[in-house]
């Protein structure tokens, strides 16, 4: 694909957001293209999870626009955002899937809640979703019931089952063993190729993030380090990039003066 | 952080102006709450995102019937306790036989209200906040968001539109427990006979004393309500964040039932 043909499915521009009186985003600009995987990869406390947060329209940003499939969340209206809902899909880190019902009645939520069709087409599309992440036959069971890597599986099921055209997941592989990881891996990327999907994954696991990723966005301190492909990220010479490939702790100067003000309370 | 002023007389002003905004801040939220809930009910239905009457129904039987038992028991008790005291009291006049009207206007005016209030905001309005907040924490809420499905329509119009109804229904079961409480001391004691006790009940009250407790009671349900889901909304840190959220929604409720029960019985009966 050349740069030209290349139809942009998510657009941040600016993006400046505030938690309380402190500035976490500082100007975030970036652009996902259609049917591409986009890892935003950066440490703890890098402000990925809340650029994902923007990005799925959760909270009002100071200044800038994020444009998704062409619409400005920041400025459309409640009824026109209803409606891009539908084409978005979103598995949180935890699953978030609702305690009080079945994992069946979890993927026909959406169903349920947007369309009209009844209750027999629902299970069995229901349970379809449920098989492409290789949980058929559990939608009787309760989430409580199921184990970690089932609930993040279940809540893809969920996520897709309004086939959206975006898809974001929330650290996939956070608390899970490898083996379970890689399998969500390989379902990430069996949704883009076969569903044709736009997926942004939010991680800090960098052997996923390589294995998956068309590109990478490394994010550090609330501003973008770099937007490239994977070998291109790898041969960075940017020091913080490299530390977070390497895994070697950050060694930012120590300012005495500021250090003793710290310690002193002054 | 605004730096604190210097002098206690200038801190405990702040204190005092800084509390106040909060209140007023909350009180705003509270009524866009409930705007927004009976917003949903009124045209959710025209825009395609109706409240859903099964999970109304749901509401109902949890917050409602199966807490029958529990308001029977306790006004039949209070309607007890009120006849012992007040043929302690008329004694005094010679005066036990008004006993009956005394407890006709008490309960329905006065404690059917006030402790099915009570009840429900120990019992549904913890139940709202730990719900809301544990879903809160769980992201849950933020997953019904970017599924287009609006929390405030999908699980506070429900509970509201639930409450609107059961309050009033459980107050009104409640003045009748509490009646026969009465009924059943006053046989005992003054060999009153179940019939004249009713008879006569019928005739002291008008049914503006049993509006008087229904009014009273549907503002309840909206403060029960809208404490515990703001609440629940408010929460974080975790676990210990539902349970402070929980703790304070009761608290909060049962405080707010005391005070709006003065004002509105205030206004009622000037």
């Amino acid at each position: 694909m050349t740069e030209e043909n290349k139809v942009a499915a998510i657009e941040v521009e600016e993006l400046v957001t505030h938690y309380g009186p402190r500035e976490i985003l500082h100007g975030i600009n970036l652009t996902v293209y259609e049917g591409e995987i986009m890892i935003i990869m950066g440490g703890s406390g890098s402000g990925k999870s809340t650029l994902l947060r923007y990005l799925l329209g959760l909270g009002i940003p100071t200044r800038g626009s994020v444009k998704l499939l062409g619409k400005d969340i920041t400025r459309i209206s409640a009824m026109e955002m209803h409606e891009l809902r539908k084409n978005m899909g979103v598995a949180f880190q935890g699953g978030a899937l609702l305690s009080s019902m079945t994992v069946g009645e979890n993927v026909q939520l959406p169903l349920r809640e947007h369309t009209r069709l009844d209750e027999k087409t629902m299970g069995i599309m229901a349970r379809m979703k449920l098989e492409v992440v290789n949980l058929g036959g559990f939608e009787r069971l309760m989430p409580a019931e199921l184990s970690g890597g089932m609930i993040k599986r279940a809540a893809v099921a969920r996520a897709i089952v309004m086939d959206p055209k975006l898809m974001f997941f929330d650290e996939p592989s956070a608390g899970l063993d490898p083996v379970v990881s890689a399998e969500l891996d390989e379902l990430i990327l069996r949704l883009r190729d076969a569903m044709k999907m736009t997926i942004v994954v939010v991680t800090h696991e960098l052997e996923s993030a390589f294995k998956i990723a068309d590109r990478i966005t490394v994010l550090d301190q609330g501003l973008i380090l770099m937007t490239d492909t994977v070998d291109e990220i790898k041969n960075s010479d940017n020091e913080r990039i490299q530390s977070l490939l390497n895994r070697r702790p950050s060694n930012d100067e120590i300012h005495a003066d500021e250090y003793l003000n710290r310690l002193t309370g002054m | 952080m605004p730096e604190s002023s210097a002098s206690p007389v200038l801190n405990s002003l702040e204190l005092v102006g800084r509390s106040t905004i909060k209140l007023v801040e909350e009180a705003g939220y509270y009524f866009a709450l409930l705007i927004e809930s009976l917003g949903w009910i009124l045209v959710g239905p025209f825009i395609k995102q109706p409240v859903r009457i099964p999970s109304v129904f749901t509401q109902m039987m949890t917050m409602g019937v199966a807490a029958c038992p529990i308001v029977f028991i306790l006004s039949f008790s209070i309607g007890v306790m009120l006849s012992i005291q007040m043929i302690y009291n008329l004694k005094t006049f010679g005066a036990e036989s008004q006993v009956v009207v005394g407890v006709a206007l008490s309960v329905t005016r006065e404690f059917g209200p006030l402790i099915t209030g009570i009840l429900i905001a120990g019992r549904t309005g913890s139940a709202l906040a730990a719900k809301i907040g544990t879903m809160q924490v769980n992201q849950e809420i933020d997953a019904l968001r970017v599924m287009g499905i609006n929390p405030v329509r999908y699980l506070v119009s429900p509970a509201l539109f639930a409450m609107m109804i059961m309050v009033p229904v459980l107050t009104f079961f409640s003045d009748l427990a509490g009646l026969l409480g009465g009924a059943v001391y006053t046989g005992i004691e003054l060999g009153l006979s179940f019939d004249a006790y009713v008879d006569r009940t019928i005739s002291a009250l008008v049914i503006g004393d049993v509006m008087q407790g229904l009014y009273k009671s549907l503002v309840f349900a909206l403060i029960i309500t809208l404490v515990g889901v703001n609440n629940g909304f408010s929460v974080t840190g975790g676990a210990e964040g539902v349970g402070k959220a929980t703790t304070r929604s009761v608290v909060l409720s049962i405080s707010y039932i005391v005070i709006a029960d003065m004002v509105f019985t205030y206004f009622l009966n000037r």
